[in-house]
């Protein structure tokens, strides 16, 4: 039952617009009505490989933008008890309660100073920093789980600390970095308000302005949209399905603490 | 066992180490007090800013008093924003709690093909929230949606609703996508906190004769209260900022009916253009989080730092 | 996923973009111009074949369009204004323009105009273009409302075409059928701007006005009647429903009747065979017919001398003889030139001939306060609302009216 509505999207999606448009729609459609018109006439209508080209590349860079900064700050909390801990975990919980809607207002103000609306960048940097403290926090759980024996043997081997910590303690926290960068990843990925405010040119927009751009036309061609969103979805689901294990492995070591 | 270093080179080791911790902990410092902290200085200095201001880059030419604060709190549509604020908070974050403890304990079962149920059920999560907005704008569309085609069906409407244009069901008609979003972390973290409950508890249990309902009490609810009480807490803060799914199902309307507080500070900023007044309503809305935190810090505290 | 990979993947993306941002700094020159209009059948083709046009005599000039919901189009081009990133060609629903310009933010034309025809040869409405004695932009269309109605529809529920608007709402309850998915009448019923002009077109129509010389006119008995009306109408139209859906309800034979401009006409040439030979375009059922000016053409302030030129090009080759006659032949829409109405290819076509008389009787829908077109946007947001209030509950329309009235006279002061 939970899984009606994906269910739905894609029974939509492969539907003729003359029974999508039916007062008594048929819940289990027949296999002779399917047809992939609606995937390409979506794709031929709008630039949705652009959309989805220009939501990868902002993923991509904001989440890894993130993950190694939260990575180090997240071992830094984790081995040195500093008085930066207890502010760090106050930003995270100020940047949780800051709606999206809220600190767009002064990302637009920044932007338009520097000339940056329309930049892919603006995005990047936008998408990144709201992802770093809860990151943090995050890895900090998982970098807490792993001893620190492992780290003091490699550095009287003779390594430094940084390189402990890459060679030796990054290879072991592996869950906790996939578990990290499926959450960025999917952060970035559903931004909205950022991306509806700091891009207006339609060639920079991401995927989901786009999918809302199909909403408020001519009717709305709802197998279409559903087939953009169903296509909206194929990165995120294939990131997930891989990664899913590390998410509940990488959340339990995160609550064993 | 490493040998013990002597107290002067130890003095320096120490010295290093602490500024390897900062040179680590610094572009997470940048990050946020670039991207973080400053945006909410903005915020808050542009809240004394008075009047319209449709030129961005010119809001601190703007008057500058305590006149938003006087508009926006005697305004009774801003009580409005959080009454609905509150609402559409508990009334999403409950339901999505019930749902995810209940998905979570049929996934700590040990059945075929759990691994792809359990990545399933996660799924809704991964979607974006203006995707899942969509999804359920379609489900629930007045002529042709399949909700009100099985409400026809079962007899319990003669006429369609228009859920999201209706000022009476719109509230209700954003909950749902919410709940549906939202109920995955619940599982998720419920999940990973039921895997590190020891499996001998519940034989030991079930030798002195103790029933399902006996065990959950005892043994499963002791050991996910705390990642419970947390989830609910990072939830309820998710909830009550929560723009996507709002803005493209409704965008407030039909009349304010859905419009919290995250999409009125929008709506003044993007659509009147009262950028002071913007600020003032993102002021209250911290104000209101941070006393929600303030009651569940001592619950924070212990899961958190 | 190992650090090295990420970085390798990150220095990837980099360089990509980097190329691309190069690439883009070529020689030609771009033109922004974005519209509500790109997807609009019948309006998206002369957009198409007078940018071709300007782009053949223009080398190396390209004109960029965008395609923007006309729901969040204003919303979008005022965030552009205010966030100092213009575009290059702006096009706007008239009865907002007053906004832009009365902040600075559009470019005044006088000085070009002053070398064409345009003062002498446009119909009077193109006076809206002058504010504080300069005049900002062209106008690209005033109209008449048209009354659109499906023949079979009404056939079928033994009712003929209506005459008055106690006819109509008649008509409006025969037709209706919810159950089978047909509704009588087609309206915005979800939060759109357009359901301030389909409420100031019931309004109008029945010789009533929403406004009065320095105040709002909300509670006049004849208004509320009138709203009485429109909310009767609505109660047979699909709900949550853009005006551009309730257009495509009516074109696909769901809708038997609508209120539009005479754009809708074109779209009709493109329904589906099903239907097509059912829809047609008739005079208001209304005792005046309402109407006024719809769309134009200007120029931001800031802007290069170069584009300036080429923009002002681009805005004066939509007012050359040649194009208001292909305007008005593929939008089916009156042109504000005089003289394409006596046009041969123009005069002999009786489509034409009747949207050119429903624009020339009607009577303007929009408020002429100066103070409320600068504030129109706000305006036109807050009378939605109350609009929504009154699709969608059982309130009684007086006391809806009287709130607005108190609610807009605060926020809108009219001057």
């Amino acid at each position: 039952m939970m899984l009606f509505p994906l269910y739905w999207m894609l029974v939509t999606a492969v539907m003729p617009t003359s029974l999508v448009l039916a007062r008594e729609p048929s819940l289990v459609p027949s296999l002779a009505d399917m047809s992939a018109r609606a995937f390409v006439a979506a794709f031929d209508r709008k630039p949705l490989a652009t959309w989805l080209a220009n939501s990868l590349l902002v993923t991509v860079g904001a989440t890894a933008i993130s993950l190694v900064i939260a990575a180090l700050a997240g071992y830094s909390l984790s081995r040195f008890r500093t008085r930066a801990q207890e502010i760090t975990g106050l930003a995270l919980l100020l940047t949780k309660m800051l709606p999206g809607s809220l600190i767009v207002i002064p990302f637009f103000i920044m932007a338009a100073t520097f000339g940056l609306i329309d930049s892919l960048w603006a995005l990047m940097f936008a998408n990144a920093a709201v992802g770093v403290p809860f990151a943090t926090w995050l890895l900090k759980g998982f970098f807490d789980g792993i001893p620190r024996d492992l780290e003091h043997a490699a550095m009287i081997d003779g390594c430094s600390h940084l390189s402990a910590f890459v060679y030796v303690i990054v290879p072991l926290a592996r869950p906790g970095l996939a578990a990290c960068a499926i959450y960025l990843a999917i952060l970035s990925w559903s931004d909205f308000v950022f991306a509806r405010t700091l891009i207006n040119d339609q060639s920079h927009w991401t995927i989901t302005t786009g999918l809302v751009s199909f909403i408020g036309e001519h009717g709305i061609d709802w197998s279409e949209l559903m087939a953009a969103g169903a296509m909206s979805m194929v990165p995120m689901v294939v990131l997930f399905l891989v990664l899913e294990p590390f998410l509940v492995s990488g959340m339990t070591t995160g609550s064993q603490r | 066992m490493p040998e013990v270093p002597r107290p002067a080179k130890r003095r320096t080791l120490a010295r290093r180490e602490r500024r390897f911790a900062y040179a680590l902990l610094a572009p997470a410092v940048v990050a946020v007090a670039a991207l973080i902290a400053y945006p909410m200085y903005l915020i808050f200095a542009t809240s004394f800013r008075e009047g319209k201001s449709l030129n961005f880059l010119a809001l601190n030419k703007r008057p500058f008093g305590l006149g938003n604060y006087r508009d926006v709190l005697s305004d009774g549509a801003t009580w409005h924003n959080v009454y609905v604020s509150v609402a559409y908070t508990i009334g999403s974050i409950v339901p999505a709690f019930v749902i995810g403890l209940a998905t979570a304990l049929l996934l700590n079962r040990v059945f075929p093909l759990r691994r792809w149920l359990r990545s399933l059920m996660l799924l809704p999560w991964a979607v974006p929230g203006v995707m899942v907005s969509i999804m359920f704008l379609w489900m629930f569309d007045a002529s042709f949606g399949v909700v009100n085609y099985a409400l026809r069906t079962l007899g319990l409407i003669t006429t369609d609703i228009a859920w999201y244009t209706t000022e009476s069901t719109a509230l209700f008609a954003v909950i749902v996508p919410t709940i549906w979003k939202s109920y995955p972390f619940f599982t998720l973290t419920l999940l990973a906190a039921m895997q590190s409950i020891p499996v001998n508890l519940y034989e030991a249990a079930k030798v002195d004769g103790a029933g399902a309902w006996a065990r959950f009490w005892q043994i499963t609810w002791p050991g996910i209260r705390g990642p419970a009480v947390l989830a609910l807490v990072l939830n309820g803060l998710w909830a009550f900022r929560e723009f996507d799914i709002i803005y493209a199902a409704t965008a407030g309307g039909p009349a304010q009916a859905t419009e919290t507080l995250g999409l009125r500070a929008y709506n003044e900023a993007f659509g009147f253009f009262y950028m002071g007044r913007a600020s003032v309503v993102g002021v209250l809305m911290l104000a209101i989080a941070m006393l929600f935190v303030f009651v569940a810090r001592k619950q924070l505290r212990k899961e958190f730092f | 996923m190992n650090g090295k990979r990420i970085k390798a993947w990150l220095l990837g993306v980099c360089a990509a973009l980097l190329c691309t941002s190069a690439w883009a700094q070529g020689k030609t020159i771009e033109l922004e111009f974005p519209s509500w209009q790109f997807e609009e059948p019948g309006a998206a083709d002369y957009w198409t074949a007078i940018i071709a046009a300007f782009e053949a005599s223009h080398p190396g000039v390209k004109i960029k369009k965008q395609q923007i919901p006309f729901r969040e189009y204003i919303d979008k081009m005022t965030v552009r204004f205010a966030g100092n990133n213009p575009p290059d060609i702006v096009h706007l629903p008239t009865r907002n323009y007053l906004a832009f310009a009365s902040q600075g933010w559009l470019a005044p034309l006088d000085d070009d105009l002053a070398k064409t025809d345009v003062r002498q040869s446009y119909m009077k409405l193109n006076d809206e273009m002058l504010y504080d004695g300069k005049t900002y932009g062209v106008l690209m269309m005033g109209y008449g409302m048209m009354f659109f109605y499906n023949e079979k529809m009404l056939a079928d529920a033994k009712v003929a075409v209506p005459k008055t608007s106690d006819q109509l709402l008649k008509a409006i309850a025969a037709t209706t059928d919810a159950s089978a998915g047909r509704f009588g009448w087609g309206a915005p019923t979800n939060q759109h701007p357009n359901v301030f002009v389909e409420i100031s077109t019931w309004v109008t129509g029945e010789g009533a006005s929403l406004f009065k010389e320095h105040a709002y006119n909300f509670t006049d008995p004849a208004v509320i009647k009138a709203v009485d009306d429109f909310r009767a109408a609505v109660k047979n139209a699909p709900k949550g429903t853009s005006s551009e859906q309730a257009r495509q309800l009516f074109l696909d034979g769901k809708i038997a009747m609508l209120r539009d401009g005479p754009w809708v006409a074109a779209q009709i040439k493109k329904a589906p065979d099903a239907t097509r030979p059912y829809l047609k375009m008739g005079l208001m059922p209304f005792a005046v017919s309402p109407g006024g000016t719809s769309n134009s053409l200007h120029m931001p302030a800031k802007l290069d001398a170069e584009k300036k030129k080429l923009v002002w090009e681009f805005i004066r080759m939509t007012t050359e003889p040649q194009w208001q006659v292909k305007f008005t032949q593929l939008t089916s829409s009156p042109a504000p030139r005089k003289t394409v109405m006596a046009a041969p290819e123009i005069a002999a076509n009786p489509e034409l001939a009747m949207v050119n008389k429903a624009a020339a009787d009607a009577v303007n829908l929009f408020p002429q306060n100066i103070a409320v077109r600068e504030d129109f946007n706000e305006f036109a947001k807050i009378f939605v609302e109350y609009g929504m209030k009154l699709i969608g509950s059982d309130r009684p329309t007086a006391d809806i009216m009287k709130d607005m009235q108190a609610d807009m006279t605060k926020r809108v002061p009219p001057k």
